[in-house]
């Protein structure tokens, strides 16, 4: 049994883990290159959103290494990703692959819809201690490359020799995908911020940006042009807001047993997007809005929105954000991808960006 | 003096129509809703739209500018959900926001949220909302809203034709070809976007079948063969009326499916649909996308050469 997912920022790392463990050899697909997308474009709807397309590649150039299953998360609405299943699987048995195709969907009030797909797994694996084991480790995985992410994108741009934190953060991911036991990650973590708290920081404050948007434009670095690091070599401090694991542990576990005093990413952009967008749209369309608001008014210099082409929930946060960025006297930048995109002009629009950044930054120093 | 309420000839209006203009002539409030799309409002409702927004948003933008200097509130409910786990398209739900932040000097906003994912009880809420607006008593309000609703239904009744979907129906002439015409109602009811398409049709000797004439329980027989449950309200009646036909292709002899530039739900559905109508071979199927770019040309040539096709399979089957 090979089984198979698409990919996403570094979710291949605890997604691997899982599989392994329960004894199923896993094909992640190649790193996304031009030809993944090439092939997703060419075989995709021409107006589907673009990371379906990236998803449909990877699956093809999994299948082609010898997948048989293949895994894949899905939704309930009202944003499109519910049906990215349903899409690729007919497009792939169209193409003439033969594989198994399981969709993950969050828990929506419905025990057998969400259990479906565990349930399928039991075919092959009844241990249900070994699953949770399996689980365990990949969850831990998880939170500990996103604990050391938050803090590596703070350290980067302030470092005074440049390459450091990315060294060290390479070596952290390098280690963590080698763990395997949750006490050895936890360790893995410890060391590691430890160590970023020695790195030698420059002085003076950078220029904070915070990076909001689509959930896989944010996370996947081969669609958002690494703009993370692009950012972060240039001294820019960029704040991320959106977490796999913050996001699915929002997604996966009832709002009733989450820790009743956190409140969740959600609810705190609702409150924050009030009078903005006054109601959920979908996907990250509140979320983009409400951390918007809510890092202009921490005082942050700007703020890039990161959209696939077509993206509906985004589309209607790109249509509100001029009016907080009015309000709050915050330059917002939208960044919207699709498989025709270049690196070179996005380049030359994130340089003018700082540019802007820095002008108005000497500007209220000045005064 | 009764307040005047103006509603976007737009979007959901070619749905609800009367349910929503009777609603407010039932409370007494003067309605005015504005006239057909034409090229000034098209043209308004693109530059105070973000590029990506879909065609129908943006002519709805357009509907909003044209009324909004003319009335006292524009009526502007956030339609999230008509039933259960069901929803509309993320931008049905956000574009009171969109409207407020794009538009400026708008008049009094009239934004009850209809959300009846969770219960149908969720919408007395928001006519009491509507009517706290306009100073008026709850017991009229629910008064005006039944009548409304009942005129409404009857009048949806009607357009539905049993004998559609009856094997190259009685009461449709045997000879002429029979077309399904398949789209969201604000598309295939907008004669400006659509440049006339049905009359079109009509003229070039087909006979039309829109997605109201297919009765509710046919539709639902075509979901139940999709293999996700449908969570778009809209999309239900696309994605079942298809596949109605797919199972019983004996009834009409092609699908015409008409999409708006930069729709998402349709780019997803649509491919299903086309690729299923590829797959299986029986029913000859075109697909038509409108923008705001669309030539009257190009689409007459693509629905002659259609046709065409459909009377060869015809002459031959
Ligand atoms: S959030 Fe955007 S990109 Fe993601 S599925 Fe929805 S429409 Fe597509
Ligand atoms: S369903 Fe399609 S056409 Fe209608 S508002 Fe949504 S994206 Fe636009």
């Amino acid at each position: 049994m090979r089984v198979t997912f698409p990919h996403m920022g570094r979710i291949d790392i605890p997604g691997y883990t899982f599989f392994k463990r329960l004894g199923w050899d896993v094909i992640i697909p190649p790193p996304i290159t031009k030809k993944t997308i090439e092939l997703g474009s060419r075989y995709a709807p021409e107006f589907a959103c673009f990371p379906l397309k990236i998803n449909l590649g990877n699956m093809i150039e999994a299948l082609e290494l010898g997948a048989e299953v293949i895994f894949m998360a899905g939704g309930h609405g009202p944003c499109r990703f519910g049906y990215y299943g349903e899409v690729e699987k007919t497009i792939l048995k169209d193409l003439g692959y033969n594989f198994e195709f399981y969709v993950f969907e969050p828990y929506a009030g419905r025990f057998k819809k969400f259990f479906q797909p565990i349930c399928q797994l039991f075919k092959y694996e009844k241990n249900l201690l070994k699953i949770y084991n399996a689980g365990k480790i990949a969850w831990e995985q998880g939170k500990a490359i996103d604990v050391i992410t938050k803090s590596v994108y703070r350290i980067w741009p302030r470092e005074e020799i440049p390459g450091t934190t990315k060294r060290l953060y390479q070596s952290a991911i390098a280690k963590i995908k080698k763990a395997d036991s949750v006490s050895t990650i936890r360790y893995i973590v410890d060391d590691t911020l430890k160590q970023l708290g020695e790195i030698k920081i420059k002085k003076e404050t950078p220029l904070k940006v915070a990076l909001v948007g689509e959930i896989y434009a944010v996370l996947e670095p081969y669609m958002n042009f690494n703009l993370e690091d692009f950012l972060s070599d240039r001294g820019v401090e960029v704040t991320r807001t959106i977490y796999i694991t913050d996001w699915a542990e929002e997604q996966l576990i009832p709002k009733k047993i989450r820790q009743k005093k956190k409140i969740g990413h959600h609810e705190e952009s609702k409150r924050f997007a009030c009078g903005y967008l006054d109601h959920f749209v979908g996907g990250h369309g509140i979320e983009t809005v409400g951390t918007a608001v809510k890092y202009a008014q921490a005082g942050y210099d700007g703020v890039i929105q990161v959209l696939p082409f077509t993206c509906m929930p985004e589309i209607v946060a790109q249509s509100i954000l001029p009016s907080i960025s009015r309000d709050y006297e915050i330059p917002i930048l939208t960044i919207i991808i699709d498989e025709h995109s270049g690196q070179a002009g996005l380049i030359t629009r994130l340089e003018a960006f700082i540019d802007l950044l820095q002008w108005k930054r000497s500007k209220k120093e000045v005064c | 003096m009764e307040p005047v309420v103006g509603i976007p000839r737009a979007l959901l209006y070619y749905h609800y129509n009367w349910l929503w203009e009777n609603f407010f002539n039932f409370l007494g409030v003067e309605v005015i809703v504005s006239p057909p799309t034409n090229k000034q409002i098209l043209n308004n409702g693109v530059s105070f739209s973000v590029d990506e927004a879909c065609l129908p948003v943006k002519v709805f933008m357009g509907h909003c500018f044209e009324i909004k200097d003319k009335v006292d509130y524009i009526f502007l409910p956030r339609m999230i959900s008509g039933k259960k786990r069901e929803y509309f398209c993320p931008k049905l739900m956000g574009i009171p926001d969109m409207v407020k932040n794009n538009l400026s000097n708008l008049p009094s906003l009239i934004i009850p949220t209809i959300d009846l994912s969770k219960s149908k009880r969720n919408l007395y809420p928001a006519l009491f909302e509507i009517g706290k607006m306009l100073g008026k008593k709850e017991k009229k309000i629910i008064d005006s809203y039944n009548k409304a609703l009942k005129i409404w239904e009857k009048e949806r009744k009607q357009k539905v034709l049993e004998t559609s979907i009856q094997p190259k129906g009685k009461g449709f002439s045997q000879d002429k070809p029979k077309i399904a015409v398949i789209s969201h109602s604000y598309t295939l009811y907008d004669n400006y976007m659509n440049m006339d398409l049905i009359k079109r049709l009509q003229t070039m000797g087909v006979e039309t079948i829109l997605p109201e004439m297919l009765p509710s329980w046919a539709i639902e027989k075509g979901l139940s063969t999709f293999n996700k449950r449908m969570y778009w309200s809209l999309g239900r009646r696309i994605m079942g009326s298809a596949k109605y036909y797919f199972n019983h292709p004996e009834c009409i002899d092609g699908i015409i499916l008409l999409v708006a530039f930069g729709c998402g739900p349709d780019s997803l559905i649509g491919e299903l649909i086309e690729r299923e109508a590829k797959r299986i071979k029986k029913l000859p199927l075109l697909l038509l996308t409108l923008d705001e770019h669309s030539g009257e040309a190009g689409l007459i040539t693509r629905i002659e050469a259609f046709i065409d096709l459909i009377q060869r399979r015809k002459k031959v089957g």
